[in-house]
């Protein structure tokens, strides 16, 4: 139960447009408990075992105080019952009882029924994996509300998924899927995925199924549906450059930990951290006027090309690097001002990750 | 102190920036620099005596004539002496004097009336900053020797005005824009005012804190608090006290006190140094219930703001819509904004996502007000480069500084909008008519609405 509150919990929206959101919907049919909430973009449905049960229907329950007792319930078994006028009796062995008040299922919006014109499944290990190493690009900037969502383009065996807030981009492909309908472009929104990856286990095998405006996402234990964000993605592939000349490989943990270090000093509106690239070694600097510290730290890398001075944002930089499970990270550069390509160095088969990091354009 | 031209002094706050200009200002020195700083007085109101006769000697009040709406914007000073003052609401105004005349409000009038004022004030000098639409500072350095001296300029500036105009206005002369308008708030109505390098802190002193420029309400209780009454235990108080009170903006409002500063000047409206937010409410002369006209209203009032916001070098965060009904219920709505900002597109958006979500459809609003604030000193954060969009922001800031030059040369009216075309939402921003979401609207996106191009 806690579990089954835990998943749907996310989706409670803490402003209300409608009063009954702020309730769970809790209905037992066919000797199953199922419990769902909704902020109307996003339904989760979670299924939670029961040991026995009696009778059939439905109630609405208060979520956070529904959640505040449960969570401070032991694990023992509970009875639940629900008595007219609508109230909701919880009792266990050695917890006493309490009473919560119901609402009228008539309330609660009627939940999207999803005609998915599209579905395949994948491993669930695979799909968090996908959601992991793209997530942290995407827009928080509802200006461009395409942008806070995750494009999932569907091509024959392959997934591609791709983030991007324009400063920084994440793509990964996997071509190891078993996909076989048509080509398929969606937007997913942000918040969906967010709670996939805390209701999905590895070792689950989640459905997904896309319909015109929205997607689901179906495992035994929950059933996830979510609005699709309308609109263009912007053409990402156009972006990614082609033949960035210079190449610098370096160890990815050592970068990550000189950038931690380093971004303690960084301008704290503009997080700037500079580079300067030579054959050898890269200089990572940053400074904070106002606060009058600086620091610079030395880093070993291999590098082919010119000596080469750049700035980026080290908060997106130790994004990146976070994402590269390499020892050593490649770093493809062409000028001061372009894009940078970051890959691992060693990519496995079935799987493409790229991630693109714009530059901050330094001061001369 | 040393301030250093090094490349990063574009980090520096506001306040190091205006200091800068003072060290500037004072390393010129040896040329002694001298201002004129103009205000005409109760300005509406006397335009509106001076073309009625009938009005002489009457307590007169611009605004508030339609019924007991609104607020009144001038006064002249017999009204005065009752309490009227600008800003005042028309109730409160009639309460405390109901024999005074209110009369409407002529806008287009009064901004021809003060081009041509501003027109004629380029005689006496090529640098003429208009304030407002009542006020104007000019540097009249190279032209004292011409008029014999300081007084003359000033007695000439008066001269021409009332002679051409037969409109009474206050001039103020100083060494710096600040004591030239503290001279001018001094010697009103319908003086002149001289202050020399030198005498400024001995006339500030005695004079309560919130007569300064930039010193409004907030910061004076907050003053009062610390046992600074006024300008002269202001400017005499121990930096370290003021510091630790008001942080870097306490040095700043003891320069101020001493008279020293010569750093750019704001309109009289933006006169507090420690503000954290910079707004505009309008009250709506005919209450309106239709969301376009909203919208229209909403969009001046952000263009407003994000001019008030890039003037000040600022940027800010948090963004508050005031919308008051006719019952005078009131309600304010913020967002943070998802980075710091000052354009006014954004500003445009995100006001109208916010209106959406609390305006409640039919109701006849009065008031309609935003405020952006968070504010601090612009950073260069815009430096961040972009994937899809690298161009844009550019073209965007430069055409914003474009429009803001001019209109600070020529204007306000100078430059506008495409008012006709713009800012229709398009179909995918409405409300796709699904029945369990009723705040389903999208925000709008660039392609909403439209700027003319300069």
């Amino acid at each position: 139960m806690k579990r089954g509150i835990q998943r749907v919990m996310g989706v409670v929206p803490t402003r209300l447009p409608m009063p009954s959101l702020g309730n769970i919907f809790v209905s037992l049919k066919n000797k199953m408990l199922e419990i769902t909430a909704t902020d109307l973009e996003i339904t989760v449905t979670a299924k939670v075992e029961i040991l026995d049960s009696e009778g059939e229907g439905s109630v609405l329950i208060q979520a956070k105080r529904f959640q505040d007792i449960i969570n401070q319930l032991p694990d023992v078994p509970l009875e639940i019952e629900v008595k007219e006028p609508l109230k909701v009796t919880l009792k266990g062995e050695g917890v006493g009882e309490y009473i919560l008040p119901g609402g009228d299922p008539i309330d609660f919006p009627e939940l999207p029924e999803i005609d998915a014109r599209v579905s395949f499944d994948m491993s669930g290990e695979i799909l968090k994996r996908l959601i992991t190493k793209t997530m942290f690009a995407v827009s928080h900037d509802e200006m461009r509300p395409i942008l806070t969502g995750v494009l999932i383009q569907l091509r024959m065996n392959e997934i591609c998924i791709v983030a991007t807030d324009g400063h920084r981009l994440s793509r990964i492909k996997r071509t190891d899927i078993s996909y076989s309908g048509e080509e398929k472009d969606v937007v997913v929104p942000m918040k969906a995925l967010h709670q996939l990856l805390q209701g999905i286990e590895d070792d689950d095998e989640p459905t997904i199924g896309i319909a015109e405006t929205r997607a689901s996402f179906t495992t035994d234990s929950q059933r996830l549906t979510t609005r699709l964000i309308d609109g263009h993605y912007p053409n990402y592939q156009s972006v990614i450059p082609e033949d960035n000349p210079h190449t610098m490989t370096v160890n990815t943990d050592d970068m990550m930990s000189v950038v931690k270090r380093i971004s303690v000093f960084a301008h704290p509106i503009s997080h700037q951290v500079k580079i300067t690239i030579k054959q050898d070694s890269a200089l990572l600097e940053a400074e904070d006027p106002e606060i009058g510290g600086r620091g610079e730290e030395s880093i070993a890398v291999n590098y082919e090309g010119e000596p080469l001075e750049l700035a980026y944002n080290c908060t997106y930089l130790a994004d990146v690097l976070r994402q590269i499970d390499t020892e050593e990270a490649a770093f493809k550069l062409n000028t001061s001002n372009d894009a940078a390509i970051i890959k691992s160095t060693v990519q496995n088969d079935d799987e493409d990750l790229l991630m693109l990091l714009m530059p901050i354009r330094l001061n001369r | 102190m040393a301030w250093h031209h090094d490349k990063h002094s574009r980090h520096a706050p506001l306040s190091l920036a205006v200091l800068e200009n003072v060290k500037r200002g004072s390393s010129l020195g040896d040329t002694e620099r001298t201002f004129l700083h103009i205000d005409m007085d109760a300005f509406f109101a006397s335009v509106e005596i001076r073309d009625n006769p009938l009005l002489e000697g009457k307590p007169v009040a611009v605004g508030g004539s339609n019924g007991n709406r609104g607020v009144i914007t001038a006064a002249n000073y017999i009204a005065r002496k009752y309490g009227l003052k600008a800003g005042m609401t028309a109730v409160e105004a009639r309460r405390r004097c109901h024999h005074a005349i209110f009369l409407p409000v002529r806008g287009p009038k009064y901004t021809y009336v003060s081009a041509r004022i501003m027109a004629e004030l380029e005689r006496f000098s090529p640098d003429v900053k208009p304030l407002s639409i009542d006020e104007a500072s000019l540097e009249i350095t190279s032209w004292l020797k011409l008029y014999g001296g300081a007084r003359q300029i000033g007695e000439e500036v008066k001269r021409t005005i009332w002679n051409k105009f037969r409109l009474p206005c206050t001039v103020g002369i100083g060494p710096n824009r600040l004591v030239a308008k503290m001279a001018a708030n001094l010697g009103k109505p319908d003086g002149l005012k001289l202050i020399r390098e030198g005498e400024a802190a001995d006339i500030f002193a005695p004079l309560p804190v919130d007569k300064m420029v930039g010193i409004g309400r907030a910061t004076s209780q907050a003053l009062y608090k610390i046992g600074i009454h006024t300008l002269g235990q202001l400017a005499g108080a121990p930096t370290s006290l003021v510091k630790s009170r008001f942080g870097i903006l306490g040095p700043v409002m003891q320069k101020l006190a001493r008279g020293e500063w010569s750093g750019r000047m704001r309109k009289d409206e933006d006169r507090e140094p420690g503000e954290k937010s910079i707004g505009h409410q309008r009250t709506l002369g005919q209450p309106i219930s239709d969301i376009e006209e909203m919208k229209e209203k909403l969009v001046a009032l952000a263009e407003m703001v994000a001019r008030r916001v890039r003037r000040a070098g600022m940027v800010g965060k948090k963004l508050t819509l005031t919308v008051r009904y006719t019952d005078f219920m009131t309600i304010s709505h913020q967002s943070r904004l998802k980075c710091v900002t000052d354009d006014e597109d954004i500003i445009i958006g995100n006001a109208w996502r916010l209106l959406c979500e609390v305006i409640e459809p039919g109701r006849e609003v009065r008031l309609l007000g935003l405020s952006l604030g968070s504010l601090g000193p612009k950073q260069e954060d815009d430096r961040q480069l972009d994937l899809f969009f690298a161009g844009r922001k550019l073209r965007n800031e430069d055409l914003y500084r474009a429009m803001d030059d001019l209109r600070d040369r020529f204007g306000e009216r100078v430059i506008a909008r495409a008012m006709g075309r713009r800012w229709q939402p398009n179909s995918r921003d409405r409300s796709r008519g699904d029945p369990i979401n009723p705040l389903a609207r999208g925000v709008p996106t660039m392609a909403d609405y439209h700027t003319v191009s300069v």
